[in-house]
């Protein structure tokens, strides 16, 4: 009884440290033989428990911004329907989260769900990880096969697009008690 | 007791993954609606659409001859009337137009600023909508002791309200005001036009529009009615559509739509437009 209540209380506690962002930025690409297609979302979320290493992140769909506004408004409205699917997640566990030494630069592989155009499916994201000054530096890169999220590629339009995308994420966390 | 304890400590462990998902929340920020159609204009008339920032359409219209002609002149095929015209946007509210219709020589200029923008809080649109036309005269019509340079000149303004409804459905509302040199005893009218489009496919949609006339000028005049698809390849917007009206901007498909739908007297046409930016 009193091991449950001690357990109760540590799990509460569980939730006093974490790192946290909104401001991240996210940035794929994909090489097409007429023109790139590319954009950058500054405005991704995510934070991570210290104490057990669970995660999560977020973005909104529309908050993407390509150079091109037409490009933009087709990303939305034809490939990734944000209307229907506004945001998507990705979220999991790093296992030894609290055993890692952030003094030096770690990198490590972190296996989570994505959640994207509806649809969730397990990956598993190559990461780095650093602590300075209170914050954490996290790069991440990772490659989506757009078919996996059923994002249909049409076959009549203009911009031939990639299979394959490449994600990369930069963000810094800062330390919340 | 244990039990519930436990219970609470297996929920609350559980939990966890979903509550930092929770903690990401943010209060919804503006989203805007977009592409409520896929195009500047339904058929004839205006969309709330145009050219973004630093972006240059071209657009290049044709309308056949009344396709109740008959095999002979191939449905209306043809004869072909042709309006060419360039639009521009000159910030992300306002867009300029130039263009000019083969049919009766006659050039437009004009211009279509955002005023309102549809958002999750906002139920719809209001952009406004203004144009100046100017027919070419002949040499033979300027010899004549009647003619008059203002006489060239028509001026249309217009509200347009759009509500996207969702994904596949919008509607538009037209009220529009016309002022053209004199036809018998008027030289200005209303208008009111509604349109709307309905996606078929995710890159195909199906456009109507009809505008009514508030006043008869003459008595082979017409509403415009159109009826239309427009396909979107990523770059062109193809339309095609019939209608009973052969004019490309708003004077002409106003005041000289004579076609009857009833008799057959709807022409065959289609708009491509190319968005170049850089």
């Amino acid at each position: 009884m009193r091991i449950l209540i001690l357990l109760m209380l540590f799990s509460i506690n569980l939730h006093a440290q974490k790192y946290m962002s909104k401001e991240g930025y996210v940035h794929f690409f994909s090489e097409a033989p007429l023109e790139n297609i590319e954009a950058v979302n500054n405005k991704a979320a995510g934070v991570i428990d210290a104490e057990t290493g669970n995660f999560a992140f977020r973005i909104q769909i529309q908050d993407f911004i390509f150079e091109k506004s037409l490009m933009q408004e087709h990303f939305n409205e034809n490939y990734m329907e944000s209307e229907r699917f506004p945001i998507a997640t990705f979220k999991g566990r790093i296992s030894d989260f609290q055993t890692l030494d952030l003094t030096s630069q770690q990198t490590l592989s972190v296996s989570g769900e994505l959640f994207l155009h509806g649809i969730t499916k397990k990956i598993s994201v190559i990461a780095s990880l650093f602590e300075e000054n209170q914050h954490l530096k996290l790069n991440a890169s990772f490659v989506i096969k757009l078919e996996d999220y059923e994002i249909d590629i049409p076959t009549v339009v203009m911009y031939k697009i990639a299979e394959e995308i490449e994600v990369d994420i930069r963000m810094q966390l800062n330390k919340k008690e | 007791m244990k039990k519930v304890l436990l219970l609470i400590l297996i929920f609350s462990q559980s939990l966890q993954a979903q509550d930092l998902m929770d903690m990401l929340v943010e209060e919804a920020s503006i989203e805007y609606t977009q592409a409520t159609f896929k195009d500047s204009r339904i058929v004839n008339a205006q969309s709330n659409e145009q050219a973004a920032k630093g972006e240059l359409k071209f657009m290049v219209q044709h309308r056949f001859g009344p396709t109740n002609l008959g095999g002979y002149a191939l449905w209306g095929l043809d004869d072909s009337k042709v309006r060419m015209g360039f639009e521009y946007g000159l910030s992300p509210s306002i867009a300029l137009k130039l263009g000019r219709s083969s049919d009766q020589k006659e050039f437009d200029l004009s211009a279509k600023v955002k005023a309102l923008k549809q958002t999750q809080d906002i139920p719809f649109a209001i952009s406004f909508y203004t144009a100046t036309f100017f027919k070419h005269p002949s040499i033979n019509e300027r010899a004549k002791n009647s003619f008059n340079w203002s006489d060239q000149f028509s001026f249309a303004n217009q509200l347009i309200f759009v509500k996207k409804v969702n994904t596949n459905l919008s509607f538009a509302l037209l009220p529009t005001y016309l002022i053209f040199s004199k036809v018998e005893q008027a030289n200005n009218g209303m208008f009111c036009g509604v349109g709307g489009r309905y996606k078929l496919f995710k890159r195909i949609s199906l456009n109507a529009e009809y505008f009514y006339a508030f006043q008869e000028f003459d008595e082979r005049q017409q509403n415009n009615l159109s009826l239309g698809f427009d396909i979107d390849t990523g770059g062109h917007v193809f339309s095609l559509h019939l209608s009973n009206s052969r004019g490309m901007n708003e004077r002409a498909f106003l005041m000289d739509t004579s076609g009857n739908w009833l008799e057959g007297d709807v022409y065959f046409g289609f708009n491509i437009s190319r968005v170049f930016s850089w």
